[in-house]
């Protein structure tokens, strides 16, 4: 039994919980995390990154607690710009676009808000409560995901993209294969030889892909909606702004298994070494897609899509810390950017953080509860306002739109050539959409290349170059094979 | 959308759907170029990946960019498919001209003043995308590069 709750550590955790610093860390944690994470392109990694030297001179709980908050209103706050611009504000909310943003041009833009923050807080609170109490079991199955179910893992995520977004399989592909290339420029893994570089040094630490992320989906859709004069299509809201707010909060209520089934997904994935929210809500919403009477209704503006999105992308939240704090391994990018947090702030994540900092640990996971019932409260009550900034005309949005990518962008290494790859990668969005590519395919391709890579050399170092062997590792590895031939096959008939 | 007609055959070639995958293509060969010198370990996952990658590219030009049918056929589609950007939304707008082009010159010129510039960027962007009123202009990018000079600069120490 790992160590999570054989700690006598819950009560010292409350008491710590409950002082005013701390308090005050997770109110406005939460607070600057959706300020940060509703940025475009601003992903709960970089709003850990650029806050973690902020928190330096705080106390050791304070400052993680705060990181922690604002990681889930981050994570939360991505879906924001997601529904009301079609732009994500960070990885795990590119499938709330698909429906999120059709149901703000159709005049609903305060009713998806509002599911996407109730959805959103109560699966952080379940996640939460399973970070808790399932921790060490989940995180001991999650030790069975060696380096080939990590590859496999992620070639599963490429291959459910073109079947969830209902696009060719074979573009589906090329985008993704060419997202796994891109990961593979700079140093390899094995002798640190540089791949691809083109005779510049930065990309010795390879191609960002928060760069690429910003290249493809926000300055890519600045370029259409610089034709549009407002977001909003027509003027179909007819209901009120609070008649939308009850309805959402009813329509969560009335779809139990759509939100049980994406928080499931969201702790499971999330619990998974290195697969976050960007891998989750793809997983989920296909799913979610499978199980629905209208399949073929998905991406046309159904709320089930929102759900299915938003409840898994909040729920990693507290699976990512899973591993992450039983056995020191970052559950996503974000608990990555954590672990660094918490080496500055001299602790060392793993088995013995319990023993060493037991309290301050259990002060961490009870302020999640705290935190997305924050995110529940802001987000109905912003829903009210955030819905109206869809109204806004477009020509305030895209000039300021277009500075924070840049910015963002330059920000992510300092270096000015990651705003010229983000400029690029904006042209090569606009050939994509033109061309009916799934834009997300080559930006997940970017995002698992990391682990896919590792997983794949490791497996096949291990495995001694037999692909038998390599491909059926364990019951694990054959049941994700089979998932991803299904994948493949649906998606194949299909077209 | 181009035709070119030999014999009974005629090759159809899609211009839209050609773009990607031959900048694919165009990446793989750099990429092979480059790397072409590199041990097999280095290359242990990333060749296969470039091998398939271009597989793929070639496969979509073949299935999706271009097609050869007979001349009938082919007479036969012209008369019931317009085929164009019917997918695609509509970008290629006066105001989208002028945001790519103020993009590029901002980009180009950041790095000589970054505050200053980016001033005027928004300024003038907000203008051509249709603001007239001076003092909506002045506000907007006043309080925009106060706000993102204050946010990056200052507090997250970002060397812009």
């Amino acid at each position: 039994m790992l160590p999570l709750l054989a700690s006598g550590s819950l009560n010292g955790g409350l008491s710590l919980l409950l002082t005013p610093p701390v308090l005050f860390a997770i109110i406005l944690g939460v607070a600057v995390g959706i300020v940060f994470g509703a940025i475009p392109g601003f992903s709960a990694t970089m709003t850990i990154i650029f806050l973690t030297p902020v928190t330096v001179p705080f106390d050791t709980t304070v400052a993680l607690i705060f990181l922690v908050s604002a990681y889930g209103g981050a994570v939360y706050a991505g879906s924001i710009p997601a529904i009301l611009i079609n732009t994500p504000g960070a990885p795990g909310s590119v499938v709330t676009c698909w429906d999120g943003y059709e149901l703000t041009k159709a005049g609903r833009a305060t009713f998806a808000l509002t599911v996407s923050a109730v959805v959103s807080g109560l699966a952080g609170i379940i996640a939460a409560a399973v970070l808790l109490f399932v921790g060490p079991v989940l995180a001991e199955f999650a030790l069975n995901f060696g380096p080939v179910e990590l590859f496999l893992l992620a070639v599963f995520a490429l291959t459910i993209i073109p079947a969830a977004k209902g696009q060719s399989l074979l573009k589906g592909l090329l985008g993704g294969a060419f997202g796994l290339l891109l990961s593979t420029v700079g140093s390899d893994p094995q002798l640190a030889q540089s791949r691809a570089i083109f005779g510049q040094s930065l990309l010795r630490s390879g191609v960002d892909f928060v760069v690429v992320l910003i290249g493809l989906f926000v300055f890519t859709e600045m370029l259409f909606l610089a034709s549009q004069e407002s977001i909003v299509e027509s003027e179909k809201d007819v209901s009120s702004t609070n008649n939308q707010i009850r309805e959402g909060i009813r329509t969560v209520f009335d779809r139990p298994v759509a939100f049980l089934r994406g928080t499931a997904i969201g702790t499971f994935v999330g619990s998974l070494p290195g697969a976050g929210a960007d891998v989750a809500n793809f997983v989920s919403y296909n799913e979610a897609k499978r199980w629905a009477k209208n399949p073929g209704d998905f991406g046309t503006g159904v709320i089930e899509g929102v759900i299915a999105a938003d409840t898994s992308n909040n729920a990693t939240q507290g699976g990512a810390l899973i591993p992450t704090l039983t056995i020191g391994i970052p559950g996503s990018g974000a608990t990555a950017a954590l672990l660094s947090a918490l080496a500055i702030h001299g602790l060392n994540p793993g088995p013995g953080l319990f023993q060493r900092a037991g309290p301050m640990v259990y002060a961490l996971i009870f302020s999640l509860f705290l935190g997305n019932a924050l995110i529940l409260v802001y987000g109905i009550i912003g829903a009210r306002y955030f819905g109206k900034l869809s109204r806004i005309p477009t020509r305030f949005i895209v000039p300021a739109v277009v500075v924070l990518a840049v910015v963002g962008a330059f920000a992510v290494r300092n270096a000015y050539l990651d705003v010229l790859i983000m400029a690029m990668f904006g042209v090569i969005g606009v050939v994509l959409v033109i061309s009916d590519y799934p834009l997300v395919s080559v930006v997940v391709g970017v995002i698992v290349g990391g682990f896919a890579e590792r997983g794949f050399v490791q497996g096949w170092l291990i495995h001694n170059g037999d692909p038998v062997s390599f491909l059926t590792a364990s019951s694990v590895s054959v049941a994700l094979l089979a998932l991803i031939t299904m994948s493949l096959v649906v998606t194949a008939v299909r077209d | 959308m181009r035709h070119l007609t030999i014999g009974d055959y005629t090759i159809r070639i899609t211009v839209r759907e050609l773009v990607f995958p031959l900048l694919v293509l165009g990446f793989c060969a750099g990429y092979y170029i480059d790397t072409r010198s590199l041990t097999r370990q280095s290359m242990l996952y990333a060749e296969p990946v470039l091998v398939i990658t271009a597989v793929l590219a070639t496969a979509v030009i073949t299935m999706s960019a271009v097609r050869v049918e007979s001349n009938d056929v082919a007479n036969n589609r012209d008369h019931v498919s317009m085929v164009g950007f019917s997918n695609s939304k509509d970008l290629y707008t006066h105001r989208t001209i002028y945001l790519v082009t103020l993009t590029a010159a901002y980009l180009l010129i950041m790095r000589v003043a970054f505050i200053p510039v980016t001033g005027a960027f928004l300024a003038a962007t907000l203008y051509v995308l249709g603001e007239r009123r001076l003092w909506v202009l002045a506000v907007y990018a006043t309080g925009l590069t106060a706000l993102v000079s204050g946010v990056f600069i200052l507090w997250l120490n970002v060397p812009l």
